[in-house]
């Protein structure tokens, strides 16, 4: 019968492809085909390196693939701190499209949650983006006359449509170079790809730590504090005030644990110790009250929350609960940057929101004085209500304001050099060393071949239900350099 | 020492058990809602905690615009029990006609439309319900030690208040025996001169505003956003399994088991974990359906559907 | 009506049968040979998500379509191929060899949810298979089986790249790879799919579907039967997770197909496509698939949050009201119209004069 001749077909097909099928993927061309300066090449790739490197791959690189990457790219190189970056193109896909100069319009895509449930939160970012790109190419007519375009997919929060959407914006639309991406795994799924096309992703809008493989993925980065960041202000906050007993609780993502792995890693430096650990369910709705229960009963002085967007609220709401129940509880909380907006602290009407502690970059939007008196924050307002948003300027919207407007100065930085290309745009990237103007006064965004992190600053704040707003706590801490690179 | 630690331990029992009993009786509420589709209509709607997760996003425009709180929430489950109605009439009946398989897309559809439909109405962002009941950090009372708030008390009064009302509609009121009989013949019940259409729609509506009911009690703690009404709907889903789909105190039991269960698993049993709950909760209804396939106060009938 | 004449009576199994039938697997042949050998890289990734979502249909609608039974838990099986396949490949192995594996494993849990499915029926089932799809993703965020799993963080750089002998080229044809393996498993799957149904089990299985009481006296053995299908529609969603993990080069708890949500699409593709038929499954894939791109499409080109969402379930909406048994049933009720499939009418034996006694 015809069938089974077909069927003998396919199946003869299928064991000789799984019998034969792909030896030579051991080491995952991912990360032989990125860009890596040091990979036993001459110095020419790295310019700006001193002496130190002279002609060899580092003594601490050669041969000694870290356990985690086998056969990638070796992780850390031994140019000293300062140098300034610069990406190999010749193991580019095509080295020819990489230095290519961009004519016409300049084409950003992007991909983000427009739809599909609980993401849909993420969406202000999107409009935050598109409104500081339409006032740029009002105010300056483009980059040399040069308008930017965006072009924005929406990914439902999925991973595997984010491969798709850019896929499609770089084959289809032809798009010079991708930023702002949402999500973790979103970005994760697309960089080996980008990397290898030597298609700039910059500003991955995450404060994963992943973003700052150097070496690895260079045309790489991410513009959110990165998490460890944020456990790290806070712990040096814990030693100051001389907390040690922490309790953690937090949702069950890769969000939430790389906040675990980050405290996990760092509370003994500052002689805190995790006493409970609670974990919240990503789909829970409901108010985390047994876990609260437990944290009550473990006499903390420190709780490090991690509450996945509305529950940030719910979790809020029950610690003033907890507070009022139980006379002497009364520990230091700090919550998530994710959270650090009105949007999320305003909302709780009990009091539990008073002296909980989150860090921010950006400049206090909401508070009317601010608001009032700082002309960035003047001028970002006025953009997003031109807009016609409906979304709430104070909260991940001014994410994507800041996203956009360092991306442009990418862009204008690539420019200056004379070429505006994607290898130029990767550079200037990399080398970024520059304050938004939605960042806090004595932060700024800084990077070059051994600091893969731009936002590494924070400030401390804490919400006071008497003024209705963040206050400030402390000073602007900047742990710039503290992460150095992402060692896999 | 001991005596404190003991003295502790109890009252925190007290405490995890009362907020568990609250997390359940919004299960339960849910739970209920099912049931009243069911017994009505023999169909589960999918789409119910979206209707309810509606209703949410109306009370809190009412309440934005003045109206004080029972009110928006009574004009809201009106709204639920209207829109369910019309769904029913309008998008599922013609299907059911001529496919009952293929209701299930059906509701699939309308739970994804009214979900989002939501982002296009009121925007994406988080927003924050005021609660029924006094909802203040002291509005408590004590009991054996542990805080006992209004807001979960009330929920779980509420509760019981609907079990009783259903009870009464279902058993002594012309309507209940409609339903009742629909639900077992529809065929025989049309010849009987029992108007099915209509019955179908209010079986709908009522649970939908039900739903309305349920959501609105539980978004006050937690926020109100799109995702409100997933894992509660599922829990329902499985406390009216664990029940007895045709039982409204199945549900009510079902619902108030699966909250204390929660409630008992993150509390003490430490090595599960917050994410393990639902897996352990659907392990033990899948063990009680092993020696009870109707649920525990449900009829065997049931599982012919 | 009328004007249409009388439908032509075409019999099962004939001539003409045949080539209709071969005409229409030669167009969709034609179809996915053209875009195999032309289409840019979106365009031949979106139809191989669709093929791989096929696939796991097919395995759905094997338990669905012929034994009647309802399962939502089969992201479930979809991941535990995808994270079988991912582990593995973590620790070396060759990426072709994980998909039998894969499949394998999958079978065995398979089976194993199949037996209580012994016990429950109907909309009970439905809920324990949904129980099975919640819990899934659960177990792979616990932080105990973190060893295996590795948790939240699930597990990256799955690359299948083109083996030697094939005439793709590295990491630059990886799509047109991606797609062809693709193609040839859901051949393999789809015409297992379909000699299961004309096997001494597959007749077995509809009759379970028809009528429960008259399968046990004609000595089915209905315990057997509902066990190894469970089985078998776990391992073909199985496979299908295996190439979803390489294709997307990474696996993780919160990706959407390996929760409720991707079991749900699994079951509406099922449904859109028409159960109990052959081509349903991947009428139905490729339907939502490209329905909702277009969707989603909508949605972007006018900037309004959730228009998206909105408009695929109205289409949705709309399929279940006027496609009820899917695109093939509607497709099926139009064929109807000219021709119609009629089974083989039995040879005529010439009838014998009966013996006649003498009364009269």
């Amino acid at each position: 019968m015809k069938s089974r001749k077909i069927a003998a077909l396919a199946v003869t097909a299928a064991l000789a492809l799984a019998a034969c099928g792909g030896d030579d993927d051991d080491d995952t061309s991912s990360a032989t085909d990125a860009p890596a300066p040091t990979t036993g090449e001459a110095p020419a790739a790295t310019t700006a390196a001193p002496a130190t490197t002279d002609g060899e791959a580092p003594a601490t690189t050669d041969g000694e693939a870290p356990a985690t990457t086998d056969g990638e790219a070796p992780a850390t190189t031994a140019a000293p701190a300062g140098a300034e970056f610069a990406v190999d193109v010749s193991v580019c896909d095509d080295p020819g499209a990489a230095t290519a100069a961009i004519e016409g319009p300049i084409t950003i895509g992007t991909s983000y949650p427009q739809s599909g449930g609980p993401a849909v939160l993420f969406q202000p970012a999107g409009d935050g983006f598109q409104a500081y790109i339409d006032y740029y190419n009002e105010a300056n007519g483009g980059i040399n006359g040069q308008t930017i375009e965006v072009i924005a997919k929406d990914d439902q929060y999925a991973a595997d449509q984010t491969k798709n959407n850019v896929d499609e914006l770089v084959f289809d639309d032809e798009v010079n170079l991708l930023s702002g991406i949402i999500g973790t795994a979103n970005n994760a799924a697309v960089q080996a790809d980008l990397n290898a096309m030597c298609i700039p992703q910059l500003w991955a809008l995450t404060g994963s730590t992943m973003w700052g493989a150097v070496d690895q993925y260079p045309f790489t980065s991410g513009v959110l504090v990165p998490y460890a960041i944020e456990v790290e202000a806070f712990l040096t906050y814990l030693q100051e005030q001389g907390a040690s007993r922490l309790g953690l609780i937090y949702v069950n993502n890769d969000f939430g644990q790389e906040y675990k792995d980050a405290v996990d890693a760092r509370a003994g430096e500052y002689g805190v110790e995790v006493v409970v650990e609670e974990t919240i369910d990503a789909a829970d709705s409901g108010a985390p009250t047994a876990q609260v229960s437990n944290l009550v009963a473990a006499d903390v002085d420190a709780i490090l929350a991690v509450p996945l967007g509305a529950q940030c609220i719910a979790f809020m709401s029950e610690i003033g609960n907890a507070q009022a129940a139980n006379a002497d509880f009364d520990p230091f909380i700090y919550q998530t940057g994710v959270c650090a907006s009105t949007v999320f602290f305003g909302a709780v009407s009990n009091g539990g929101n008073d002296g909980v502690l989150t860090t921010t970059q950006f400049k206090d939007v909401a508070n009317p004085e601010v608001a009032a008196s700082d002309e960035d924050v003047i001028t970002y307002l006025e953009a997003f209500a031109a807009s016609g948003s409906a979304a709430d300027p104070s909260g991940l919207a001014a994410a994507g304001w800041v996203t956009a407007e360092a991306t442009v100065h990418v862009l204008e930085e690539a420019a200056a050099t004379g070429v505006l290309s994607r290898e130029s745009i990767a550079n200037a990237a990399r080398n970024v060393d520059w304050k938004p103007s939605l960042l806090r006064e004595g932060l700024s965004f800084r990077m070059d071949a051994t600091d893969g992190y731009a936002a590494e600053g924070a400030q401390l704040v804490a919400w006071d239900v008497a003024v209705g707003s963040f206050v400030d706590v402390g000073e602007v801490q900047s742990f710039d350099g503290l992460l150095g690179v992402f060692a896999g | 020492m001991m005596h404190a630690l003991m003295a502790f331990n109890g009252s925190l029992f007290v405490e995890r058990m009362v907020n568990g009993l609250a997390e359940g009786s919004i299960f339960a509420l849910l739970a209920l809602s099912l049931v009243v589709v069911f017994r009505a209509t023999g169909q589960l709607n999918f789409a119910q905690g979206e209707i309810g997760l509606f209703g949410a996003f109306l009370v809190s425009t009412l309440t934005l615009s003045g109206l004080p709180v029972w009110l928006s929430i009574l004009i809201a489950m009106v709204a639920g029990f209207v829109l369910a109605a019309v769904l029913e009439r309008v998008v599922i009946r013609p299907i059911e006609h001529r496919n009952p398989g293929a209701v299930v897309v059906a509701a699939i559809g309308l739970f994804l439309g009214l979900n989002q439909m939501h982002s296009l109405i009121w925007g994406p962002d988080a927003r924050s319900l005021p609660s029924l009941f006094p909802s203040g950090p002291t509005d408590f009372f004590r009991l054996f030690g542990a805080a006992v708030y209004w807001q979960r008390f009330g929920i779980f009064l509420t509760l019981l208040v609907m079990l009783a009302l259903l009870w009464v509609l279902f058993n002594r009121t012309k309507v209940g025996l409609a339903m009742r009989a629909v639900a077992n013949n529809a065929e025989s019940a049309g010849l009987a001169g029992i108007r099915v259409g209509w019955v179908l729609m209010i079986g709908w509506g009522l649970a939908a505003a039900i739903s309305v009911l349920a959501a609105a009690l539980l978004a006050p703690q937690g926020g109100l956003s799109a995702a409100l009404m997933f894992g509660p709907f599922l829990s329902a889903s499985a406390a009216a399994t664990l029940g007895g789909l045709d039982s409204p105190v199945g549900a009510v039991v079902g619902g108030l088991t699966l909250g204390v269960l929660k409630a008992v698993i993150i509390g003490y049993v430490g090595f599960l974990g917050g994410d393990m709950v639902f897996t352990v909760s659907l392990v033990i209804i899948l063990v009680v359906l092993l020696f009870r396939p109707g649920g525990l106060f449900g009829s065997e009938r049931v599982e012919r559907v | 009506m009328a004007g249409l004449g009388t439908p032509r009576l075409v019999e099962h199994g004939s001539v003409q049968h045949r080539v209709g039938q071969l005409l229409l697997f030669g167009l969709f042949a034609a179809i996915f040979l053209w875009q195999g050998l032309t289409a840019e890289r979106p365009g031949l990734g979106l139809l191989t998500d669709a093929i791989i979502l096929a696939i796991a249909v097919t395995g759905l609608n094997l338990i669905t379509g012929f034994t009647g039974q309802i399962s939502i838990g089969h992201s479930a099986f979809f991941g535990l191929g995808a994270y079988t396949t991912a582990i593995l490949i973590d620790r070396g192995w060759t990426p072709g060899w994980t998909f039998p594996v894969a499949a394998v494993v999958a079978f065995v849990i398979g089976c194993i949810v199949g037996l209580p499915a012994l016990r429950l029926k109907g909309i009970y089932l439905a809920l324990v298979t949904l129980g099975l799809a919640v819990a899934f993703p659960a177990m792979l965020n616990y932080k105990h089986l973190a060893g295996l799993t590795n948790g939240a963080l699930g597990i990256k750089n799955l690359t299948y790249l083109p083996p030697e002998w094939t005439p793709f080229d590295g990491r630059r044809d990886l799509h047109k790879w991606m797609f062809w393996l693709a193609v040839v498993i859901f051949l393999i799957v789809s015409v297992v799919a379909s000699n299961l149904l004309r096997s001494r089990i597959g007749r077995a299985m509809i009759a379970v579907r028809d009528n429960e009481t008259a399968a046990a006296v004609m000595g089915v053995d209905r315990a057997q039967v509902k066990t190894v299908v469970f089985g078998l529609s776990a391992a073909m969603t199985g496979v299908a997770g295996s190439l979803f993990a390489v294709k997307l080069t990474l696996v993780e708890p919160a990706i959407a197909q390996f929760t409720l949500l991707g079991a749900i699409s699994i079951l509406v593709a099922m449904v859109i496509g028409g159960t109990a038929a052959t081509w349903g499954p991947l009428v139905g894939a490729l339907a939502y698939t490209y329905i909702n791109d277009w969707a989603k499409t909508q949605g972007e080109e006018n900037d309004i949050a959730g228009l998206g969402g909105v408009i695929f379930a109205v289409v949705l909406i709309l399929i279940a009201r006027f496609a009820p048994f899917g695109v093939v049933g509607l497709l099926r009720k139009l064929r109807a119209k000219f021709v119609r499939v009629v089974p083989k009418l039995p040879a005529v034996q010439p009838v014998e004069p009966v013996a006649t006694g003498d009364h009269t």
